[in-house]
């Protein structure tokens, strides 16, 4: 045992490493251990305040030889910002002292200080790609912390202030990993975030206001005005809609669904919870079409996590709070599918068929549909790609708004169109729809659609194409 | 906290280089009858020490001191037997006004505004330049700040 002890005290102790002074913490464990001795700790200490000598000269453009104690504290602070980065990045704290041993401060520095902008880079990309693909909806810590991190990237300094992560950040993530600092949690969080939009996107956007807006009504609060994460109610009423019994893909409950939910989930004992969302997880995964690996790992990694939530609900007998459920209303999407001038490249086209085609579920290649076609032509271009089949188109058209479906109406109706407006009341779809035997299904199945419509729904679609047709600015 | 953690046992190293440059200063000051001894070199980095402390500022050479030196010793109004007191107290009154000013100016205006003022107005009295020479200087500095905000 003595010898043991012995052995040990010589080793770095990982617990020992604050991640936040990591270069510090490695001095003061290796002197401890033996491996670093007080000549060598006072060398890098002098090479330190070398490197700090050079910065404040710069920091002041060489017109002052004295800073106050916080520049200098903040300046110091960025140098082992970026000796922390380096180090911390060789993984083994034995390696990184060795580094330290062998390496002037000063390479050690200009290594972190190049891993640090590299990470800036991604995160600037990163908050590209989140600014281009954020979600519509009125939640003001969700757009306030978007608007604000362009600031952040204005002022930063990774010489000055390679430390700094003074973001006003205030829409809370569901997995938000507080062990990292700096640029690198800005990093980390939008790779979280751009995670969870991308989730939400495989859904349609007023499906979500009005889960958020059932969230208003069952907390009686304006969801606008929380602290709430997108992601965890969309998640959370998409497992629920399917153990509802509804297909993959929809969040949208209502309360008739709702109460037999919560009394089925009531009656399970609390050790049955995670093997039933595990099992929702699975089939809405499925069902859906969900290949993207990192979406993948942060929907499984939530599951945990939701079971959790549940089992404690159900402690309080609050699981109705948890689940966003309303009227039963239809929910036709009105004019805000098609925003022509948005045409996918063949690159994203190619890859959204694919998404359809490996669907299992009508519901799934429909919410593939209505959440990534935003141009009409595009929209045509799936109906003509041998993707839905008979039925599928009809369900596909009963989800769409007046506009949409009179769009795809000029198409149907040309010949008619060409002789001015049409009276659609006056239709003969059964003709129609023969003589479009020989066109493309979609057209046909329109037909279809729009002879089973209601007599108003009739009137509202058909004025909308003459509108159209006679180039009229629709409202 | 990792200036502490940083500057540590170097400090006492750093005092001793600095009092040898101080010294080394001889050859130039010598031409205007003024000299510096060791200890005294050790009493002004002493002395620029615990000003830097009480005014929470951080200084990692000796150079301000130098320059302090060189543009003073210059003045009529100083001799070898007042020159290493007002070094003590032009110290105090450079970095406090690095503060007031929030490091606006920079080292080299400060100083040369502060010899105008003892050479002139302050007749080489420390004690005059520390109040009325100290408001001129800072109303200066407001004036010139107000007109470049216009």
């Amino acid at each position: 045992m003595q010898i043991n002890s012995l052995v040990d005290s010589k080793i770095l102790r990982q617990e020992k490493m604050d991640p936040y002074q990591y270069t510090v913490s490695l001095l003061k464990e290796g002197f401890r251990a033996g491996q670093l001795g007080q000549s060598e700790i006072e060398n890098i200490q002098l090479q330190s305040i070398l490197l700090l000598k050079e910065l404040i000269e710069r920091y002041t453009k060489g017109e002052s030889s004295s800073v106050t104690a916080d520049t200098a504290e903040r300046l110091l602070g960025s140098v082992y910002f970026c000796l922390d980065t380096r180090l911390k990045g060789i993984g083994v704290p034995q390696e990184a002292l060795a580094e330290l041993k062998t390496r002037s401060v000063r390479e050690i520095y200009e290594s972190g200080i190049a891993a640090v902008m590299v990470c800036v880079e991604e995160s600037k990309a990163l908050f590209h790609r989140v600014w281009q693909r954020r979600l519509a909806i009125p939640l003001d810590a969700y757009n306030a912390t978007l608007s604000d991190l362009p600031g952040f990237f204005e002022k930063y300094s990774v010489v000055f202030g390679a430390q700094d992560a003074a973001a006003s950040i205030d829409y809370p993530l569901v997995f938000d990993d507080m062990r990292v600092c700096g640029v690198f949690y800005i990093r980390n969080y939008l790779e979280h975030l751009d995670i969870e939009t991308e989730f939400c996107h495989l859904f349609p956007l007023p499906q979500i206001i009005r889960i958020f807006e059932d969230f208003s009504r069952i907390c009686s609060t304006d969801y606008r005005k929380t602290l709430t994460n997108i992601f965890e109610i969309v998640m959370n009423n998409a497992v629920f809609s399917v153990l509802a019994g509804n297909e993959p893909g929809s969040i949208t409950l209502t309360e008739d669904q709702s109460r037999p939910l919560q009394t089925r989930i009531m009656s399970c004992a609390p050790g049955q919870i995670p093997m039933l969302v595990e099992e929702a997880v699975a089939r809405l995964v499925r069902g859906m079409g969900i290949r993207e690996e990192r979406i993948l790992e942060y929907v499984h990694r939530y599951e945990g996590l939701l079971a959790e939530r549940i089992q404690a609900v159900m402690r309080s007998g609050s699981l109705g709070g948890m689940i966003m459920a309303g009227e039963d209303r239809e929910t036709h999407m009105d004019g805000m599918l098609f925003q022509d001038g948005e045409r996918m490249d063949n690159t994203r086209f190619g890859s959204v068929m694919r998404g359809i085609a490996r669907c299992s579920g009508t519901q799934g290649k429909i919410r593939i549909i209505l959440s990534s076609i935003r141009s009409s032509q595009d929209f045509i271009d799936i109906l003509e790609g041998d993707c839905l089949f008979g039925r599928e188109f009809t369900l596909l058209f009963g989800k769409l708004g007046d506009v949409e479906l009179a769009v795809l109406g000029r198409a149907v109706f040309y010949d008619e169109l060409r002789n001015g407006p049409v009276d659609f009341k006056s239709i003969d779809f059964g003709k129609k729809i023969r003589e479009l035997e020989m066109e493309k299904e979609w057209q046909q199945q329109y037909a279809r659609f729009l002879a089973g419509v209601c007599p108003d729904r009739l009137t509202a679609v058909g004025n909308t194409i003459n509108r159209i047709r006679l180039g009229f600015e629709l409202d | 906290m990792l200036l502490p953690d940083i500057l540590g046992g170097n400090l006492p190293a750093m005092w001793v280089s600095q009092i040898r440059t101080l010294v080394e200063m001889n050859a130039e000051l010598e031409e205007h009858g003024l000299k510096l001894s060791e200890k005294e070199a050790g009493e002004l980095v002493e002395e620029r020490n615990r000003v830097l402390k009480s005014c929470g500022r951080i200084e990692l050479e000796i150079e301000l001191t130098r320059k302090l030196m060189r543009a003073f010793c210059t003045s009529p109004f100083i001799d070898q037997e007042n020159f290493v007191p007002v070094l003590h107290d032009l110290h105090e009154v450079f970095y406090c006004l690095k503060n007031e000013t929030e490091d606006q100016l920079g080292d080299d205006t400060v100083i040369e505004r502060l010899k105008d003022l003892f050479s002139g107005v302050c007749e080489g009295s420390v004690e005059y330049l520390k109040g009325k020479g100290l408001e001129i200087f800072m109303e200066r500095y407001r004036q010139e700040k107000l007109g470049q905000e216009l």
